[in-house]
């Protein structure tokens, strides 16, 4: 189900073309924006951030940087003051003495502070390394000439440079998540999350929902997302503002941030637990389609696990119709990989340039393994069975069963093995091995298995902590 | 200020959204050629 999920919002991807193309906004008309950037300990990027907001193509005089400075004790105040100096009436220092709550919070504390202090139409809240591209955010504030618009998000991309094993594979999926998603939610009608790296609200929309940011889960973005449009505003994915990010550049550090992002949205499902498959309460986002896009992700390890079980009791129940079923769902799965990955290449091709060894490898080797085992099977029956009887071992069929209930059995090991990588990585002396297994057991796996532990630590009710991810200003490609 | 009209902008971005389509079209006609040529042989 998930796999067909993904290859639906790829379809509906390819006709974004068909959607009612962007009001063509007039420059004296575009909005008065109050860009709103928390930044806790981000001496080594924020400064380069400033910069590229006040060399943004957006008239200056309609641009006002306000850095939330959450308590910092690096740098930051020095950098900041400095960029205001520089720039008078357009950059400001926002100091919190007692910081530490998180960033929705700060982000808070920043939003009462510019309602105070001046005149504004829309409000952009960014993240504290984010790049914009030049024209990015006059690409996002095009759309609020349309009045019924809350909200614009732009395209996040990977920006680490020089990039590792690790970011490419971050890249391949935000294409995926982004460029291609985002576009079939567009054709939907309505967004899941627009990303807090980049998130241009409507004055009036952010005054519906309290004029402030929900701090009580860890998806305030999701959350604000949410609200906006269940109070009648339409929020829209703009995929030409290319804004980039810093990622993680290892296991550890993607860990970290995915299970944030993951607790959150099994919190956020709970909370708007009322709109999932209620049209009438929700308009579009209540519709089959979009829970269907929801609780795959959400679900996905579960399924996955009871794709696993499922596939072994029919072996033991029925070993050859276990087989029918397991060459017949991996049959689905080579199409809709294939479908999905090419897909994805076509949302981007630039970023695909950079990481198709890294989209194809998704899956992991293993995977794909298997799934040239369930196409051809005399690669093992045959191929694999005669090598070892040329070298003196009788197998008897027997390997043809190992093998059999060893890919039924990865569907779900495959999250161990991602956790268990890891851990590895933490092992000294052995962290170098990391990159190759995860090739190995794949990144789809590593991701789900983050969210296998977001759903125990939620369940087990583990204190929510908001781990920063670390920053440390080494984006490139800003074009 | 901008130094280019927002015309432009949005005349390249309905050209790659038309691209984008005409490339999801192919990819979608050739795997379905895929699934079809796989049943026909099965």
């Amino acid at each position: 189900m998930p796999l067909l999920t993904g290859c639906y919002q790829c379809l509906l991807a390819s006709l974004h073309w068909f959607r009612r193309p962007v009001p063509a906004a007039e420059e004296d008309t575009l909005p008065r924006i109050a860009v709103v950037v928390p930044a806790w300990n981000e001496g080594a990027v924020v400064g380069r951030t400033i910069d590229t907001l006040v060399a943004l193509e957006y008239p200056a005089d309609r641009l006002r940087v306000y850095v939330v400075d959450d308590a910092s004790t690096d740098d930051t105040p020095a950098v900041v003051r400095e960029r205001a100096e520089r720039h008078p009436g357009r950059v400001f220092h926002l100091r919190r003495e007692q910081g530490g709550e998180g960033k929705a919070h700060t982000i808070n504390h920043g939003l009462r502070q510019v309602r105070r202090e001046g005149s504004y139409e829309a409000v952009l809240v960014i993240d504290a390394d984010v790049i914009f591209t030049e024209r990015s955010l006059l690409r996002m504030a095009r759309h609020l000439a349309d009045d019924r618009v809350g909200a614009v998000s732009g395209y996040i991309k990977e920006g680490s440079r020089p990039a590792n094993y690790l970011n490419r594979f971050v890249t391949y999926e935000y294409v995926n998540a982004q460029a291609g998603a985002r576009r079939a939610h567009n054709v939907l009608g309505a967004q899941l999350c627009l990303p807090g790296g980049a998130e241009l609200i409507r004055r009036e929309a952010l005054d519906a929902i309290g004029g402030e940011i929900d701090t009580s889960t860890l998806a305030e973005d999701t959350v604000t997302t949410l609200r906006l449009q269940l109070e009648g505003w339409k929020v829209v994915y703009e995929p030409h503002a290319i804004v980039w990010a810093e990622e993680p550049r290892d296991v550890d550090g993607l860990w970290r941030q995915r299970l944030r992002w993951a607790r959150g949205n099994i919190q956020v499902t709970w909370r708007f637990r009322g709109i999932w498959l209620r049209r009438d309460r929700a308009g579009r986002l209540g519709s089959v389609s979009f829970a269907l896009i929801w609780f795959s992700v959400l679900l996905m390890p579960i399924l996955m696990l009871l794709a696993s079980a499922s596939l072994v009791a029919l072996f033991v129940w029925d070993r050859e119709f276990s087989v029918d079923v397991f060459r017949g769902l991996w049959a689905i799965n080579v199409f809709t990989y294939l479908y999905v990955t090419l897909s994805s290449f076509s949302f981007d091709p630039a970023a695909a340039r950079r990481s198709w060894v890294q989209g194809f490898a998704f899956p992991g080797l293993i995977s794909l393994a298997i799934i040239a085992y369930a196409l051809w099977p005399p690669i093992v029956d045959d191929g694999v069975a005669g090598l070892l009887e040329d070298a003196g071992v009788t197998t008897q069929g027997a390997l043809r069963d190992t093998v059999l209930l060893f890919a039924y059995v990865w569907l779900s090991a495959s999250m161990l093995a991602a956790w268990l990588v890891r851990r590895l990585e933490r092992v000294r002396g052995l962290a170098r091995l990391a990159p190759a297994l995860v090739y190995v057991v794949g990144y789809g796996p590593l991701l789900c298995a983050i969210a296998a532990a977001a759903w125990g630590k939620q369940i087990g009710r583990t204190e929510m902590v908001w781990e920063k991810t670390e920053k440390t200003g080494a984006i490139g490609d800003v074009a | 200020m901008t130094r280019r009209p927002f015309e432009d902008d949005l005349r390249a971005d309905r050209r790659f959204e038309r691209a984008l389509f005409v490339r999801g079209m192919a990819i979608t006609v050739a795997v379905a050629a895929l699934v079809a040529l796989r049943q026909a042989l099965l």
